[in-house]
């Protein structure tokens, strides 16, 4: 059996990786950089992965990006979220519950998570711990499913960059400001009037989000969390490449 | 269509006119109220200017309707200004209505001000140009756009179309002089006068308007860097008193391992109660971030939760002191439940009425039932009567409690 660890404080993993390997005999591999996720998944099946959602010094990425890998290159692994569930990822933790079926999440707070991780590499149910279960919707919404993502570009290819734009952006967010973003050398930029129509279109989507009549910057803020959904719904998934830095 | 939806319509429809700053920032900057006042009256006096001049209908106004009209629309504004500035969330048909009914009074009163006075035609193109001047200064940078009226002299004057209306009307008056021609050069000068005008006012609105966002911007940013400061003081000196505390329990008392980690368990629910402290603090928060820190003590100090409430209930906002009376009401009794050793424990939260929490915390040890007069439980349930019971059940109890939103601001 084999069990993958992915969270950016190497202590943890040990500690956690510790446990596992003593108590339950298993082969446990620790990664600490999202980009080395690929060649991992390439080298090995694993069981069950336990992926942590906040990788401040690792963005754009996120937790979200390595639980899209799995479900994209080994969608049979039994991923399992394990996080602080704190307000900063309260709201991430949600997306990824009702974009991927996973199996748990497990509470950072809790000293020890060797019997839940048993149950999973059984195959058994593991209902999340309850620090993380008061963040859980008591029923997954379909409109908020991976392939949901896609309501939130609806015909127009100009919303394509609109994202992109919205996801790219710091500073200042206003129609004018995304509007530079959305230019490349064999495209005109968006004008702002064309952003303002753009989000209009998307309005009713986003209700199924939680955002009603949200403005730019909530919509940015938005796209820079679920990024790795929404690239996956252009059709242009990130691929956790080495990032240049 | 949502409540902020047709929230947001009003908003546009406002900005339209005058934009939205004027109106529905809290505070109301005064300058930006004067701003906005100007473009809105100088949109409405150039429409009656317009109106005027394509109907006489000049002998239907008197200065008896110019006083009537003029006292009645200063009448409406003024304290419905000041009831609006202090609900800044009061929209929709209410604002809608009263927009109606002062622009209305305005519109005619301006109108028989514009009727009695009789401007020269030369004149009417100045105040379109300061209506429009002003409407774009305002409007414009709302939209998201960064303009430069300045530019906009060189632009206009070396423009075609305007160097072909001055050629056309020079010629027109050199071959064939009259009456028609010096029509065309009057119409010339009133445009002229007209763009100069907007450009002129465009380009101060767009300036004053700009110092003014500034000073705001710099005030703001000041209070707030003055708050985060005091705030991050008060949780350090906490967090460092905590500190303190364990290092002397530790040296003094010389911990074992065990109880060494329980006093751990316990300075780290008292963290996680000082973030929730400054959470609370910025005035509201969901009530997962008010359970979140005493299910996590349950957990830690080995209790099993049965039952918590999902999204659908926690992800409910309650303002401060809601928040404070549920935190008292569920750090009492899951206190309660691990002192009387229970080893389970639920917690539900719902809505059985509309603007009421209903929460119920079930402890399989009798928790509810270890009463300290003047104390914990005994405090709060004779602080919030009939509102607070205790239900025996056949393993323990059941704390349940109804607490009214923003009731919590009178215990």
């Amino acid at each position: 059996m084999k069990v993958l660890i992915i969270d950016d404080t190497p202590a943890f993993t040990a500690k956690i990786g510790d446990d596992l390997r003593k108590a339950l005999d298993v082969d446990v591999v620790e990664l600490h950089h999202l980009h080395e996720l690929p060649a991992a998944v390439a080298a090995a099946h694993f069981d069950v992965a336990i992926v942590d959602l906040s990788f401040p010094f690792q963005r754009p990425r996120s937790g979200l990006d390595a639980l899209l890998y799995f479900h994209l290159f080994s969608p049979t692994t039994n991923c399992a979220i394990l996080s602080a569930a704190d307000e900063f990822v309260s709201e991430m933790i949600c997306d990824a519950w009702e974009a991927f079926d996973l199996a748990t999440v497990l509470s950072k707070t809790r000293l020890h998570h060797t019997e839940s991780v048993a149950a999973l590499l059984k195959g058994e149910t593991v209902q999340p711990d309850a620090d993380a279960r008061l963040l859980l919707p008591s029923k997954r919404n379909p409109a908020r499913s991976l392939d949901a993502y896609v309501r939130l570009l609806p015909q127009h290819r100009g919303l394509h960059r609109l994202w992109r734009a919205l996801i790219a952006i710091r500073g200042d967010v206003n129609p004018k400001t995304v509007a530079q973003l959305t230019g490349s050398d064999d495209q005109q930029q968006l004008s702002p009037s064309a952003i303002a129509n753009y989000r209009q279109l998307v309005l009713p989507p986003l209700e199924s989000h939680g955002l009603i009549a949200p403005t730019l910057i909530e919509m940015a803020r938005f796209a820079r969390r679920v990024r790795p959904l929404l690239l996956h719904a252009m059709g242009t998934p990130d691929l956790l490449d080495k990032l240049e830095t | 269509m949502t409540g902020t939806g047709g929230r947001e319509r009003v908003d546009l429809w406002v900005a339209a006119l005058a934009g939205p700053t004027p109106w529905l920032a809290d505070p109301v900057p005064a300058f930006d109220r004067a701003i906005g006042s100007l473009a809105l009256s100088a949109s409405v006096i150039a429409l009656l200017w317009t109106v005027q001049s394509a109907f006489p209908i000049a002998s239907t106004f008197s200065k008896v309707n110019l006083v009537v009209f003029t006292g009645a629309w200063l009448l409406f504004s003024l304290p419905t200004v000041r009831w609006l500035l202090t609900r800044p969330t009061m929209l929709g048909v209410t604002f809608v209505a009263w927009c109606a009914v002062r622009g209305l009074l305005l519109v005619v009163a301006l109108g028989t001000w514009v009727a009695l006075s009789g401007p020269e035609p030369l004149l009417r193109g100045i105040p379109f140009g300061a209506a429009i001047g002003a409407e774009l200064a305002v409007t414009v940078p709302l939209l998201g756009s960064h303009w430069h009226p300045q530019r906009w002299v060189r632009s206009y004057v070396l423009s075609t179309g305007h160097l072909l209306f001055f050629i056309s009307v020079m010629a027109a008056a050199a071959i064939a002089p009259g009456p028609s021609s010096s029509a065309g050069i009057l119409m010339f000068l009133v445009l002229d006068a007209g763009v100069l005008t907007a450009i002129a006012v465009a380009q101060g609105c767009t300036r004053l308007l700009g110092q003014a966002g500034q000073d705001r911007d710099r005030l703001e940013s000041q209070v707030r860097i003055r708050e985060f400061e005091q705030r991050m003081h008060w949780m350090h000196d906490d967090v460092l008193g905590l500190l303190t505390t364990l290092r002397h329990q530790v040296s003094d008392a010389g911990l074992s391992g065990d109880a060494l980690a329980r006093e751990l368990i316990d300075t780290d629910h008292q963290l996680r109660e000082i973030q929730l402290e400054q959470g609370l603090a910025t005035g509201s928060r969901r009530i997962f971030h008010i359970l979140q820190p005493y299910v996590r003590r349950a957990e830690n100090v080995g209790l099993r939760l049965i039952e918590v409430p999902s999204l659908d209930t926690s992800g409910v906002l309650v303002d401060e002191p809601t928040g404070r009376l549920l935190q008292r009401v569920v750090s009492c009794s899951i206190s309660n439940a691990i002192a009387a050793g229970a080893s389970e424990l639920s917690i539900r939260v719902g809505g059985h009425n509309p603007g009421v929490i209903h929460i119920e915390i079930e402890d399989d040890a009798g928790g509810g039932a270890v009463l300290i007069p003047g104390r914990g439980l005994s405090e709060l349930s004779s602080e919030l009567g009939g509102a607070l019971t205790i239900k025996a059940t056949q393993r323990g109890t059941t704390v349940v409690a109804d607490i009214e939103l923003g009731t919590g601001a009178n215990q």
